[in-house]
């Protein structure tokens, strides 16, 4: 690239910039939505740290083994409170009729009946799939215990897990912002086909400068736009909502590496259609799909296995992978080096693509 | 009432047009119900590992853990990479087998499955006082609710969240369509026709309705076909289905009357209907969500709409069971059609 047409390119990226900035919408969509969207999920599914677990306990049998079990239940229910904050809380409840009218009222979130001879019935309410799970993990164990026989469960310490578990906050922070990239970078193409309908760029080219600088220029400003919307949602969060990113050097880079691959992606989607509608279309539809595959809307805590697998051939995939391992695991710059290599390759060859595709679809 | 069905049909033939609206219609909710409801659907596979070196009983340990159903056991030598694993919920929980025999549980405490990890846990490991091979324990699980006889489809609830979710975010986005009509001039032409302001504001959110009740229909075909939903009571499901189609309706036709632009419809729509549809409960189960956040959740349509489904679903309610969700949803749905049609009105006088 010579210095006129570099010089035409900033000119172009500025002058969009500018206008960007004073669209309300532009606005909205690089700042404003990432940023209620990762507050609304956050603050959802941080919770989870003190979430507690009513179960309730029937002694539908009235034997000494049924009474002996939920005697048991409860002892250990003491026990656990002292070792951990927000767990599983047992209540003795009088009948199984109870039970399933306190699980409908939700007083309780599933129970479990121990009949007279250790036959054991777990009562859940498929409404409420997390309560259901532990009450179903905890009939199982009880099942277990009474099936070998052991009058006391085999001795399982419990040891602190250490460092900083995944901050929810930051991963959803990072994912929302990542999938409304796909709305903010990819207005580089829409705006080279507006500007072909609009006959703007005819106009520009007039002048002494080519498609390349223009396309350019836009996908410049569109990235810049992009990488200061992640940057608020990050620092916003950061400095209202305790959330903890990771390394600030760590953070930057993968800012940038996620920016070149989805904006990679959406200018090559963009490049592909022949109308501004069509892009929008294309990019809305993509950018979802991907987000959706790459787990930005499954909380981190249950995604499942095949998911977390697709999820690498996603460049929001791959992002949340690197913010993770900033966030979880204090990874440096040198462990981020595959998963920064792996976005600016998505970025280099979509968005190389991409731009030659650009190029084509506005040739007047 | 000619005028005003010609306004619905042009609105409808407009909407067929947008790629956007027929992609969150019908691919999106349904890719999003196959990947939550593996989620959330009584599909998932909890990851447990044991950390040590290979030994009988290690060895053991990982077949216990794969023998129960939607556990996936598994080795890891090292217990610092284990806890990393941990950290990212890579894996739920871990097991380390010490050097004096002893059992350690590892758990991330910052996620609810952890709890019925160490239950799991504690199952497996009492499990090696057995023979190899020895059958499970017998438990039965029931669902409560007067259909507790009756299997539920492990997508029943992400169906019905999918329902209330996609519903409204087609409604909220088709409603560029009313700007552009609106800055183009064609609804200030068609003033000039013997069709009223009214006309043509019934025509439109006739159009946002069936819009609404093909898109909800849609889901919960699909659902009740393909994925074995089994929604209940056909009245109390008509009526759920009749009154969220006029909540949607009337929230598009008011975003399309009071914003300036189709670019902002298109930017503001999406998150403000992702944002209200989490708030609901459609995305994560309310059960997780904080008291404060429980009281936020009530105040959107989606909360009740779904309230409604859950108790014709999973407790075999009929119609007169679901008054209350029915007469907010009531509510809404007059509420937002009267305050579009003023806006509509303003802007066209």
């Amino acid at each position: 690239m010579n210095a006129l047409s570099a010089h035409a390119m900033f000119t172009v990226a500025t002058t969009e910039l500018r206008r960007r900035l004073r669209s309300r919408s532009a606005l909205v969509t690089a700042f404003l939505a990432p940023l209620g969207l990762a507050v609304v999920f956050g603050t959802m599914l941080s919770n989870t740290e003190a979430s507690t677990f009513d179960i309730g306990i029937v002694d539908a049998g009235g034997s000494a083994l049924s009474a002996g079990v939920t005697d048991e239940l409860v002892s250990f229910d003491e026990q656990a409170s002292d070792e951990q904050e927000g767990s599983i809380v047992f209540t003795v409840v009088g009948s199984e009729a109870l039970a399933e009218e306190q699980i409908d009222d939700g007083t309780i979130g599933a129970a479990i009946v121990v009949g007279a001879t250790g036959e054991i019935l777990v009562l859940k309410s498929p409404d409420r799939p997390i309560s259901a799970q532990v009450g179903e993990s905890i009939g199982y164990s009880i099942g277990g215990s009474l099936q070998t026989g052991l009058t006391e469960p085999t001795p399982l310490a419990t040891a602190p897990l250490g460092g900083r578990p995944l901050n929810v906050m930051a991963y959803y922070g990072a994912s929302m912002a990542g999938l409304l990239l796909f709305f903010t970078v990819g207005t580089a193409a829409r705006s080279m086909l507006e500007d072909r309908d609009n006959s703007t760029l005819p106009r520009m080219l007039s002048g002494p400068t080519n498609v390349g600088s223009i396309l350019s220029g836009k996908v410049l400003a569109a990235a810049t736009l992009g990488a200061l919307g992640f940057v608020v949602v990050w620092i916003i969060t950061t400095a209202a909502f305790g959330a903890t990113w990771g390394s600030p050097a760590g953070v930057i880079l993968m800012i940038i590496g996620t920016v070149a691959a989805i904006g990679g992606v959406s200018l090559f989607i963009g490049g592909l259609t022949r109308t501004p509608q069509q892009a929008e279309s294309a990019q809305s539809v993509v950018g979802f799909m991907l987000a959706l595959i790459g787990g930005a809307f499954v909380p981190p805590t249950d995604t499942p296995a095949t998911l977390r697998t697709l999820s690498r051939f996603s460049p929001n995939g791959l992002s949340l992978q690197g913010f993770s391992a900033l966030n979880a695991d204090n990874a440096g710059i040198r462990d981020l080096f595959p998963t920064l290599v792996g976005l600016v390759v998505f970025g280099l060859v979509f968005g190389g693509v991409g731009l030659q595709l650009s190029k084509r679809s506005v040739q007047i | 009432m000619r005028s005003i069905s010609a306004f619905t049909l042009a609105a409808l033939k407009q909407q067929a047009r947008d790629r956007t609206s027929i992609f969150f219609m019908i691919v999106l909710p349904i890719a999003i119900m196959v990947i939550i409801g593996t989620t959330f659907g009584g599909a998932t596979e909890t990851e447990i590992l044991v950390v040590g070196d290979p030994s009988t009983e290690t060895d053991r340990l990982v077949s216990e853990l794969n023998a129960l159903d939607g556990i996936v056991g598994s080795r890891e030598p090292d217990e610092e990479a284990a806890r990393s694993q941990l950290r990212r919920f890579d894996a739920e929980a871990a097991i380390v087998a010490e050097a004096d025999g002893s059992w350690t549980f590892i758990g991330n405490e910052s996620s609810d499955g952890s709890l019925a990890a160490r239950a799991i846990a504690q199952r497996a490991i009492d499990r090696l006082v057995l023979p190899p091979g020895s059958p499970q324990p017998v438990v039965d699980v029931r669902d409560i609710g007067e259909n507790r006889f009756i299997a539920q489809s492990p997508f029943s609830l992400t169906a019905a969240q999918n329902l209330v979710l996609f519903t409204f975010i087609t409604a909220l986005t088709a409603g560029g369509i009313i700007v552009r009509a609106r800055r183009s001039g064609v609804l200030r032409r068609a003033l000039s026709t013997p069709a009223g302001v009214g006309a043509i504001t019934i025509g439109l959110a006739g159009s946002w309705f069936v819009l609404a009740l093909v898109q909800s229909l849609l889901i919960y075909l699909v659902g009740a076909l393909a994925f074995d939903v089994n929604w209940g009571d056909p009245f109390g499901s008509v009526v759920l289905l009749i009154l969220f189609a006029l909540v949607g309706s009337g929230a598009g036709v008011l975003v399309g009357a009071l914003f300036p632009s189709e670019d902002q419809v298109n930017s503001i729509g999406p998150p403000l209907a992702l944002i209200l549809a989490a708030l609901g409960g459609c995305m994560v189960p309310t059960e997780v969500f904080p008291d404060f956040l429980l009281t936020v959740s009530r105040l959107t349509p989606h909360h009740w709409a779904l309230e409604g489904w859950k108790d014709l679903i999973f407790d075999r309610e009929s119609l007169s069971g679901i008054g209350t969700e029915v007469a907010v949803l009531a509510g809404y749905a007059l509420s937002l059609l009267g305050l579009a049609s003023a806006a509509l009105r303003r802007q066209l006088n």
